[in-house]
C-alpha cells in the first residue's frame, strides 16, 4: 500500500511546492507599485548602516551616487538566514531552539536534493554512488550525513519550540490547534526519517535509490516501508508549505528587500514612473464622504480635488 | 476581568466589557522622585454616557465607535465593515500599501518577538490587548472572516474565528489608536511582519469607508488643511502676521535686525515648518531665522495655502488625505522655483514628504526634499559659515529621537554632530538612534486629548520615554541644574510638553524640553545675550 502511494505522494506534494510557490511569488511580484517603507538600518547603507544611517543624511543627497554595498548587503542576509541574528538579538530564548530547528531543515533541503540528484544518476546510469569513488562517494557520504543530521537537529528544535510554545502562557494563548498539529506533524516527519535511517537505510542510499526511481517513473523494487512512509510523509510535508506562514523561508525576500530595504529614491529630472500612471488610473470605491470613491472615479481624480468635508466624520466629542 | 489571557475573540464579547483590569498595577516603575506616580490610577473614568455609546477596549476613549442604535444598523455596518476589508486587500483601492500588507498578513509566525520591543505594552506591565501582535492578529481573523472560505472548523482551528459584530469591529478601531505606528516591533520581527502597518491600514479602513478618524486628525487636521491652509487654522495673512511678530521678538531678544523671507522668488530654499511652531513655539522658526540669516542662506517661507503647514496628518490614518496634502506641498515648491524644500523639525512631515510621497509625485512636482537637520550640521559642522561658542550651551543635554526621522528615515548623524558641535555636556539616551523608544506622542496621539485620553498616552504611551530622560540625566538629579531635552520634531516636543508637565518633570528634576536650532542659535558667539530664557518651555 505505502509502496504504491509513496510516489503519488511525492510527486503530488513536489508539484504542490513548486507550483504553489510559484504562484504565490508570481502573485506578490505582480502587484502594483507601493510607496515606500523602509525600515533602518538598511545593511546596503554601507559605512552609515552601522549607525543606522541613510543618504539622506548627505546635503544635497541627490546629487551624489546612491550607496548599494552588496557585500555588506550579503553579509546581513547571510547572518540572518544562517545564524538568524536578528532573533538572537531580540529573543534568544527563541534562537536557542529556532536555530537547530533551521539548520535542521537547511540540511534536509540540501540533501533532499543531494538524494535527488544522486537518485535520478544512479537510475540513468546503471551504478551506485558508494561504488564509483571520487565525487560519487563524497555525494554519498554527504548525503549520509545530512541525512542523519539535518532531522536530528530539526527534532531537537522543533520538540524545544513547541515545550515552548506550550510552557509560556503568552505564546500558547498565540498557538491555535494548527499551530500545534503543524509542529507535531513534524516530529512525525522527523521521527520517522531518523527511524528509517537507524532501522532500514543508514546510509541513505535505499531513499536515494527509491526517489531515483520515482522521479524517473520507473518501476521499482520493494523499498523498506519505512523508506516509503518517510517519503508520504514528505510530500504531503511540502505540498502544504507554501500554502502556511512557512513560505517566509522564500517570501522574505519580499518582507525585506521590497518593503524594509527597499529605500531607493526617486532622483530629479527622472521621468514619471509609468507604474504611477497606472494607479493613479485605478478606480476607486471607498465610500466615506470625504474620499468620494465609486461612480467611475479614480485616484488621480480623487487627490486632485481638495476633499469634501466630511459630514460623516463622527470624531470623539470631547 | 477575566483570568484567563484575552484573545482576539473576545473583541466581540459582551462582557466584560473591558480588555483590560483598568488599573495597570504592574506598570513600568519610575525611579525616585517619582514612585507616587507608580501607584496611581493610570486615568479617569469615562462618563456613563461615553460608556455607553461607544465601544470599549480598556476605559479609554481615542476615537470613538458608536454603537449602532437597531439591529437593522448593525447589520448594515457589518457589512460595511466587511466591504472595507476587502477594498483594503484590493489592488484598485489600496494598490499603495497592498504588498506591504499582504506580506505582513499572512507570514506571521506568532513566536512574539515583537512583544517586548513595544514600549507600550512594556510600560503598561504586558496588557495582552497592547501587544503589537493583539491587533494584527485580530485582522487577520476578520480577514478570514470576510473571506467566508471553507468550514468555520478550519477557521476555529487557524485560531481566525472572531465574532463580527459591531462590538469586536468597533473595538479594534479603537485599538488601532494604541499605537502610536513607531514600528519599533517591525524592526525586531526576524521575518518581515510590521504590525505597526496593520494598525495603519486599520485606520485607513475606518477612516476611508466610514469616515471615522480622530476629530483632531481629520476634521480639526487634514481636512482643515486642505481648506484653510493649514491644521492651525492659520490663513496666508494670520501667517504673514505671525511671522511679523516672531521677527519683532527676534531683534529685540538677539539685538540683530531679523527678517523673515516670505514668498522670495529666485530663493534657494523653501523651508517648511509644522505651522504649529508658530503658534506654541515662535522661538523655533525664529531660531531658524536667526541661524539661517547669520549663515548667508538663501532661502524662504510660503505663505501658499500650504505652503507653510509642513504636516501631513493623512500619513497616519488615510491616504486619500495623505496624497491630496503632498500633492499641494510640492506644487507650492514648483511654483517658487526653489531648488529644494527643507523640512523643518517636524518628524512626521519628514518622513510623508521626503519618503512616502516620493513614488506618487511625477515629473511635474520635481523639487528634491531634505531635512534642516542635514542643512545645521552643514552651517554648524561643515561650512565655517557660523561663529559659535559651546560654552554657552553648559548644560547637561540629551536628545530625543524621533521615530520618523531616525528609524523610518535613516537621518541619525546630523543632529549629534550639530549637538555634539555646540553642547559640551551632551548625553545619550540608552537606546538611542534607530533603536530609540517613541514619545508616545506618535501618529497624532500627541495633539488628541478626547475624553481621558491624554491620561493614557502620558502614564502608558510616554512612560518609557520619560523614563529614558530621566535616567539621562541620573547624574544630576538637582532640580536647580537646568537640563535640556532636545526634541527636533514638533508632535515629540508637544508629548515632551505634556509629559514633563503630568509628572512635574521641571519642577521634580530641573528638565526643559526644546528643538534643535534653538541650541544652535543659542551658540551664536556674538549674540549680546543668551537666546535660551528657560521658561518650561522655551
Amino acid at each position: 500500500m505505502l509502496h504504491a502511494i509513496a510516489p503519488v505522494l511525492l510527486w503530488l506534494g513536489l508539484l504542490l511546492l513548486l507550483g504553489g510557490a510559484a504562484a504565490k511569488i508570481v502573485r506578490y511580484a505582480r502587484m502594483p507599485m507601493h510607496v515606500r517603507w523602509e525600515l533602518y538600518p538598511i545593511p546596503h547603507e554601507g559605512a552609515r548602516a552601522a549607525h543606522g544611517g541613510s543618504y539622506l543624511e548627505q546635503l544635497d543627497w541627490w546629487t551624489r551616487p546612491l550607496p548599494h554595498d552588496r557585500g555588506a548587503m550579503l553579509r546581513a542576509m547571510a547572518g540572518e538566514i544562517l545564524l538568524l541574528r536578528g532573533v538572537r538579538e531580540r529573543n534568544p530564548s527563541l534562537w536557542f531552539w529556532s536555530l537547530p530547528f533551521h539548520f535542521g531543515f537547511y540540511f534536509m533541503a540540501a540533501s533532499s536534493l543531494l538524494v535527488a540528484a544522486g537518485g535520478v544518476a544512479e537510475t540513468l546510469g546503471g551504478f551506485r554512488l558508494a561504488q564509483v569513488g571520487g565525487w560519487g562517494a563524497a555525494l554519498h557520504w554527504t548525503t549520509r550525513f545530512l541525512e542523519w543530521e539535518g532531522p536530528l537537529l530539526a527534532l531537537i528544535g522543533t520538540v524545544g519550540l513547541l515545550a515552548r510554545r506550550l510552557g509560556d502562557r503568552a505564546l500558547r494563548s498565540y498557538t491555535p490547534p494548527a499551530a500545534l498539529l503543524n509542529l507535531l506533524f513534524m516530529i512525525g516527519i522527523l521521527g520517522v526519517g531518523l527511524a528509517a535511517r537507524r532501522h532500514a537505510d543508514p546510509t541513505a542510499a535505499l531513499l536515494r535509490a527509491r526517489v531515483g526511481e520515482i522521479l524517473t517513473l520507473r518501476a521499482g523494487a520493494p523499498a523498506p516501508a519505512l523508506v516509503d512512509l518517510e517519503l508520504c510523509l514528505f510530500g504531503l510535508f511540502v505540498g502544504y508549505l507554501p500554502f502556511t506562514f512557512m513560505s517566509h523561508a522564500y517570501m522574505k525576500f519580499f518582507t525585506w528587500h521590497s518593503v524594509r530595504w527597499d529605500d531607493r529614491p526617486r532622483r530629479p529630472g527622472e521621468p514619471t514612473d509609468p507604474r504611477l500612471d497606472a494607479a493613479l488610473r485605478r478606480p476607486i470605491g471607498w465610500r466615506a464622504p470625504h474620499v468620494g470613491g465609486g461612480g467611475g472615479r479614480t485616484w488621480g481624480d480623487v487627490v486632485g480635488d481638495d476633499g469634501a468635508p466630511a459630514p460623516r466624520d463622527k470624531g470623539v466629542p470631547s | 476581568m477575566t483570568r484567563r489571557p484575552i484573545t482576539p475573540r473576545d473583541l466581540g464579547r459582551r462582557h466584560p466589557d473591558l480588555l483590560t483590569t483598568g488599573e495597570l498595577q504592574e506598570r513600568l516603575r519610575l525611579p525616585p522622585p517619582y514612585e507616587d506616580f507608580n501607584g496611581s490610577p493610570p486615568w479617569a473614568p469615562l462618563s456613563d454616557d461615553a460608556r455607553e455609546r461607544f465601544a470599549q477596549v480598556d476605559g479609554v476613549l481615542a476615537l470613538g465607535f458608536p454603537q449602532p442604535a437597531t439591529p437593522a444598523e448593525e447589520e448594515a455596518l457589518v457589512e460595511r465593515f466587511l466591504t472595507g476589508l476587502r477594498r483594503l486587500l484590493s489592488a484598485d483601492d489600496n494598490w499603495a500599501f497592498l504588498q506591504p500588507l499582504q506580506l505582513s498578513l499572512e507570514h506571521c509566525a506568532r513566536c512574539l518577538s515583537c512583544s517586548d520591543a513595544c514600549p507600550i505594552f512594556t510600560a503598561s506591565g504586558g496588557e495582552e490587548i497592547y501587544r503589537p501582535n493583539f491587533r494584527a492578529e485580530a485582522l487577520r481573523a476578520f480577514v478570514a472572516a470576510s473571506r467566508r472560505r471553507g468550514p468555520a472548523v478550519l477557521r476555529r482551528l487557524a485560531g481566525r474565528d472572531v465574532p463580527v459584530n459591531w462590538r469586536s469591529i468597533g473595538r479594534l478601531a479603537e485599538l488601532a489608536y494604541r499605537c502610536t505606528l513607531c514600528r519599533r516591533c517591525a524592526q525586531a520581527c526576524p521575518i518581515g511582519v510590521d504590525n505597526g502597518l496593520i494598525t495603519h491600514e486599520i485606520r485607513k479602513l475606518f477612516s476611508q469607508e466610514f469616515g471615522l478618524a480622530p476629530a483632531e486628525l481629520h476634521r480639526d487636521g487634514s481636512a482643515l488643511q486642505l481648506r484653510v491652509g493649514s491644521t492651525t487654522g492659520m490663513g496666508p495673512a494670520a501667517l504673514r502676521d505671525a511671522v511679523e511678530f516672531i521677527d519683532d521678538e527676534m531683534t529685540e531678544k538677539t539685538g540683530w535686525p531679523v527678517a523673515t523671507p516670505i514668498d522670495q522668488a529666485g530663493a534657494d530654499i523653501l523651508v517648511v515648518h509644522n505651522a504649529g511652531e508658530f503658534v506654541a513655539w515662535p522661538e523655533n522658526p525664529g531660531a531658524t531665522a536667526v541661524v539661517l540669516n547669520a549663515a548667508g542662506v538663501s532661502w524662504t517661507l510660503s505663505s501658499e495655502l500650504l505652503g507653510y503647514d509642513a504636516v501631513n496628518y493623512g500619513l497616519w490614518y488615510d491616504d486619500a488625505q495623505f496624497a491630496r496634502v503632498a500633492l499641494r506641498h510640492a506644487q507650492v515648491a514648483k511654483k517658487l522655483g526653489v531648488k529644494k524644500i527643507v523640512i523643518a523639525e517636524c518628524g512626521h512631515a519628514h518622513k510623508a514628504l521626503t519618503v512616502v510621497a516620493d513614488r506618487i509625485f511625477g515629473v511635474e512636482y520635481d523639487v528634491p526634499r531634505e531635512s534642516i537637520l542635514t542643512l545645521l550640521a552643514d552651517l554648524v559642522c561643515d561650512s565655517g559659515r557660523l561663529k559659535l561658542d559651546p560654552a554657552r550651551n553648559d548644560f547637561p543635554v540629551t536628545l530625543h529621537d524621533p521615530c520618523n526621522i531616525v528609524r523610518l528615515m535613516g537621518i541619525v548623524e546630523p543632529q549629534r554632530r550639530v549637538v555634539r558641535a555646540v553642547c559640551p555636556d551632551f548625553r545619550e539616551m540608552a537606546p538611542h538612534g534607530v533603536d530609540n523608544y517613541c514619545c508616545g506622542g506618535g501618529s497624532g496621539f500627541a495633539i488628541m486629548s478626547p475624553h481621558n485620553f491624554a491620561d493614557w498616552r502620558l502614564s502608558v504611551a510616554g512612560r518609557m520615554k520619560l523614563k529614558q530622560v530621566l535616567e539621562a540625566f541620573a547624574d544630576r538629579p538637582d532640580p536647580a541644574v537646568r537640563k535640556y531635552l532636545c526634541a527636533p520634531c514638533s508632535n515629540c516636543k508637544g508629548q515632551l510638553r505634556d509629559l514633563l508637565a503630568f509628572y512635574h518633570a521641571t519642577e521634580r528634576s530641573g528638565i526643559h524640553y526644546g528643538g534643535l536650532v534653538e541650541l544652535v542659535a543659542n551658540a551664536l558667539a556674538d549674540l549680546p545675550r543668551p537666546f535660551l530664557e528657560w521658561n518650561a518651555a522655551f
